[in-house]
This record gives structure tokens, C-alpha cells and sequence, in this order.
């Protein structure tokens, strides 16, 4: 038998328990995911819809995933592929899910918080754009999906430390405006 | 700087950094240096900026996901209950008791015959001409049809696009995606001003079964701004279908349906403006007859005859004489110097002395619009333009 490391699907689990165990890993990364895609496009409502779609194509793609891979990791992978088809199309359409669009205005949150949570991440978005894309990527890995340096170097292709100093090297490059955001 | 190297800084701040996101207390080693704590101090700052899903949303997308995984799971079982040999048959054998008794008895007679002819030789080989390989029917069984649940709609109103899908062929189908991407068109400035992704779902559809699917339109456009009155296109995207049992692919293409945002009462021009104006181009001559404003939209009454004074003759066999002979007539319009906007508009009953053009369609106009500006800019191959201005008020 298999035995599960932290993170992974052992085969058992995951043809006799698939609703469990999805269900377990969607409370477990579905904030993480949402914050991650945040940071990368600046936006509440569309990254609602783009985590929708994220963990819509993740339970296509469950019978897929291998035993050696950490859930979290392959789902951020499906995030990352999701983040580029949208910058691909984003001059024409915003991508926007089937449901009703009532859905996203929420009856319980009153107006200001509603406009109070996409004006930071609003800002958000606007702070980090004044570095590389990568290095957004990686501060979005890091605050949004808090991954580990490991983590982060396995998906970008790089190693751990030289995460860990591009890491520090953008928001050192960040602190110069810091300031000014934050009095903002 | 510090007494620390650029690599020890890094290694350092990312241990607190992970702590940070952990909710830990992040303690400070000696001589860091001013610029390190400054550096912290805006991953703290990151750090706080938590945005949590509302949990209206995490509900909501928990709920589709299991009823996703619902779905799959029966469409699984269907499958393993149906599938081979004794699932086929399964299908096919009834129900009642004694119409399988008839159906078992109707099997062992036709067994009998087969047995019996192959027992007994041919009395003379019969010519054979060769067969044809059995074509198999491409797989596009599917009707789709897409509805808007009303004629026009007021400003603000939701809007619901009915997609209706049916599986007019023989075997079971499975149809993808569902729903199909979608996409709103500004009918006048062909702009796309709002989409819909295409869903994940793959749906199995028996043979003769007809099921409906729907998408509310909240009339907002992707900046969430209620659009324009006007017309819009909604474009339905293309479905991929397979056949269970032959296991053919094909694709349904999409299909445009047009919907109307009225003007409210009170805001749009609502009146008839008789033109009369005529101008030639091409050994073409325009007469613009009429122009009807409402809150519907306008329509554009037109003739076009040939300019017989003209030197440049209309080149043949394109001189249209009869409504039949123009396909297409393309126009675009703006009112008081706003972006033009595009209309194609076509042949009409003959009026006297000339072939009818018409427009419809066209944006309704607000009340206080002073100058609608008209350009025809070709009739199928003739190329214009005849441009007019028509004073409104």
C-alpha cells in the first residue's frame, strides 16, 4: 500500500474517495489560489472567476495527477497556464465564468467593503507592477500562494536560492515606493 | 549595509518571510542593518494584505464542483453499466415480461435461420457485385438553438439567452463544452463587450432528448458598466460532439442571435424625418427618402438609381435593377460626431423609378441628438461613398 506523503493523493484515495479528498484540498488551497491569481491581475471579480475555472479544470484533471506530485503544486501549475491564456486575450475580452454574474455581488458584504476589498487589491496589483514579471510571479508564488522557495524554483525552473534573492531584491526594489503606497 | 552577504540577507528574509505567512513572531538578528528591516518591513506590509474569498463565493464554487463530480461519477456508472456486449443488448431488451419472452423466442428463431441457411448449400452461386463499405453518418445530430426570452429589453433588465440542445440522431452523444464560450457584440461597433469562458462541463445526451441550458446577461459590460441602448449580438461558440457508440467526432458550429436595449420612454428621438436628399457617386445615385427614429432604433429608408448624367457608368453586370440584386448594403453612422458605428442593410421593394435599400437595426438615438450623419459606403461591389447629414431636431 502506498502510504500518503503531506500534499499528495495516493492512487487509493483517489479513485475510492475523490469528493472527500477534493474537498478536503479545495478548503485547503482554494484562498491560496484566489490571492495568487490577485496579485497577478488586479482584479476581484476576475480572480474569482479565473480560481473557478482553476479548480473546475484541476477535477477534470484529478485522475491525472501523478503520486509524486504535491496537489498544491499541480494546482498552481493549472493557475499559472490559466494567468497566461488571460494575458493572452486580455486586449479584447475579459474572461468572465457562466454563472450568473449576481453571484459576484455579494448580498451580505455592504458596498463600501466591497469597494474597500477591490481597491486593495487594486493597489496591489498597481505596487507590483512597477517590477519584471517574474519577479511579480514570484512575490504572487510567495504572499498569494505561500509557497516555499523550493516550491517556487521546482515551477519556474530555478534554484532555491536564487528564489530567495530575487525574492529580496524586488521588494528592496519595492521599498523605494513603499512608503508613498502606503501613506496612499 | 550590514554585517551580512547578499546570499545570508536573502536566505534570512525568506525563513522570515515564511514565518510571516505563518502567522509566527519574526524576530530580528543582529546587525541587520537599516535597509534589511526596511526590506521586512514591506513583506510585513505584503503579508497583511491578506483578500480572503468571500464566503459566499467559496460556497457557491464547492457546491458546482460536487455537483460536477456528481455528474461524472453517473455518467461513469452509466457507462460501465452499458458498456460491451451485454450492456448494448441491455438497452435494446424490454422491460415487460412477456415482450421478453417474445423477444428472447424472436432471437432463437432468427438464430434457427441462420443456422439452417448456413447448413444448406446454394442450389446455384448468384453473381455478386461488390459492396460499397458502409459510410458512416458524420456525427452532427445536434440541434442548438439559441432564444432570448424577449423581443427587447429596457436598460438594466437581465436578459436570458435560452440555449436549447437536441440530440436528433440515433446513438447516445457527448456534447463539449457547456456552456459554449459566448460573447456579446456591439452590433454597431462590432466590439465585443463582455465574454463568457466556455464552462468545463461534457454532458451525455440520449438519443431524441432535448435539454435547455441558460446564461443571464446582467447587461453590464467586462468593466461592469450597464451598456448602451442599442443592438447586440450574442455569439454562441462552437460544441464538439462524439458519438458513444461509433465513436465519430464532429463540431457543431456557432450561431449569432441578435437582442435590443431599448431607450426609455422619454430619453430616445421618437419622431419620422422625411429627407429627400439625393447624392450621386460612381454613376450611382442615392436618394435617402426617409429616416424613422423611436425607441427601438432607427431605420433608414433609401432608393438608388442610376446617374445617368454621371460620366463614370456603373461598371456591368452590377447595376442592380431589381431589390434581389443587392445583397448587401454597407453603412455607418454616427450622431453628433460620435463614433461611427456600422450597419448592413439590403434590398427592398421596388419603389418608383429605383431599387429600394433599407437599414434597420441602427442604435436608438437620444432625444436631444441634433445631427445624424449617414455614410452609405458600398452596395455590394459599387463602392460609394453617398454620405448625408440629416438635421434631427
Amino acid at each position: 500500500m502506498i502510504e500518503s506523503r503531506p500534499g499528495t493523493v495516493s492512487s487509493k484515495d483517489a479513485k475510492n474517495n475523490k469528493a472527500e479528498v477534493f474537498a478536503t484540498l479545495y478548503e485547503e488551497h482554494l484562498p491560496k489560489v484566489l490571492r495568487y491569481i490577485g496579485y497577478r491581475v488586479g482584479d476581484m471579480y476576475l480572480a474569482e472567476d479565473m480560481t473557478s475555472a482553476v479548480f473546475e479544470k484541476a477535477l477534470n484533471k484529478f485522475h491525472s495527477l501523478r503520486l509524486d506530485e504535491t496537489f498544491g503544486a499541480w494546482l498552481f501549475s493549472i493557475a499559472r497556464n490559466t494567468i497566461t491564456d488571460y494575458f493572452r486575450v486580455k486586449a479584447k475580452r475579459q474572461v468572465v465564468s457562466i454563472e450568473e454574474v449576481s453571484e459576484v455581488c455579494s448580498q451580505n458584504d455592504s458596498p463600501e467593503d466591497e469597494a474597500i476589498r477591490q481597491e486593495e487589491l487594486r493597489r496591489l496589483h498597481e505596487y507590483l507592477s512597477h517590477v519584471s514579471p517574474r519577479e511579480q510571479e514570484i512575490v504572487s508564488l510567495k504572499f498569494g500562494a505561500e509557497l516555499t522557495n523550493r516550491e517556487i524554483a521546482r515551477m519556474l525552473g530555478l534554484s532555491e536560492s536564487n528564489i530567495g534573492v530575487i525574492l529580496y531584491r524586488t521588494l528592496s526594489k519595492l521599498r523605494q515606493n513603499f512608503k508613498d503606497w502606503q501613506d496612499g | 549595509m550590514g554585517k551580512y552577504n547578499k546570499a545570508e540577507y536573502a536566505k534570512m528574509f525568506s525563513e522570515s518571510v515564511d514565518n510571516m505567512l505563518k502567522g509566527e513572531r519574526v524576530s530580528l538578528r543582529a546587525g541587520v542593518g537599516d535597509e534589511y528591516c526596511e526590506v521586512l518591513a514591506v513583506a510585513e506590509w505584503l503579508a497583511k494584505r491578506r483578500i480572503n474569498a468571500r464566503p459566499e463565493f467559496k460556497a457557491a464554487l464547492r457546491s458546482r464542483l460536487l455537483s460536477q463530480l456528481n455528474q461524472e461519477e453517473a455518467g461513469m456508472s452509466y457507462r460501465q453499466e452499458n458498456s460491451g456486449f451485454w450492456g448494448v443488448l441491455k438497452r435494446f431488451m424490454p422491460r415487460h415480461p412477456l415482450w421478453q419472452t417474445v423477444t428472447a423466442l424472436a432471437v432463437v428463431a432468427l438464430i434457427g435461420v441462420i443456422v439452417w441457411s448456413n447448413i444448406t448449400p446454394p442450389a446455384t452461386p448468384e453473381p455478386t457485385t461488390p459492396v460499397e463499405p458502409m459510410q458512416v453518418a458524420p456525427v452532427m445530430p445536434l440541434l442548438v438553438e439559441a432564444t432570448a426570452d424577449h423581443e427587447s429589453y429596457m436598460p438594466g433588465e437581465e436578459i436570458t439567452i435560452e440555449l436549447t440542445l437536441t440530440n436528433a440522431g440515433s446513438e447516445v452523444i457527448t456534447i463539449s463544452p457547456i456552456l459554449p464560450e459566448m460573447e456579446i457584440i456591439s452590433s454597431g461597433k462590432q466590439e465585443v463587450v463582455r465574454y463568457f469562458a466556455p464552462g468545463s462541463e461534457h454532458l451525455q445526451m440520449e438519443a431524441g432528448k432535448t435539454l435547455t441550458k441558460n446564461l443571464v446577461w446582467d447587461q453590464k459590460d467586462s468593466n461592469r458598466q450597464q451598456v448602451p441602448p442599442g443592438y447586440y449580438q450574442v455569439s454562441v461558440g462552437e460544441i464538439r460532439i462524439e458519438g458513444a457508440e461509433s465513436g465519430a467526432t464532429g463540431t457543431k458550429p456557432g450561431s449569432i442571435l441578435e437582442i435590443l436595449i431599448q431607450s426609455p420612454q422619454g430619453t430616445a428621438l421618437e419622431r419620422t424625418i422625411d429627407v429627400n436628399e439625393t447624392v450621386s457617386a460612381n454613376g450611382f445615385a442615392i436618394t435617402l427618402m426617409r429616416v424613422e427614429s423611436s425607441t427601438t432604433g432607427i431605420k433608414v429608408y433609401a432608393m438608388a438609381t442610376i446617374d445617368e448624367s454621371s460620366a463614370q457608368m456603373p461598371a456591368m453586370p452590377a447595376i442592380p435593377t431589381s431589390p434581389m440584386m443587392v445583397a448587401q448594403a454597407f453603412a455607418q453612422y454616427s450622431v453628433d460626431g460620435s463614433e461611427p458605428k456600422q450597419v448592413i442593410g439590403t434590398g427592398k421593394d421596388p419603389v418608383e423609378g429605383g431599387v429600394g435599400l433599407y437599414w434597420s437595426n441602427l442604435d436608438p438615438i437620444p432625444v436631444d441628438a441634433k445631427v445624424l450623419t449617414f455614410i452609405i459606403t458600398s452596395l455590394d461591389e459599387q463602392q460609394g461613398p453617398w454620405d448625408f447629414e440629416i438635421p434631427l431636431q
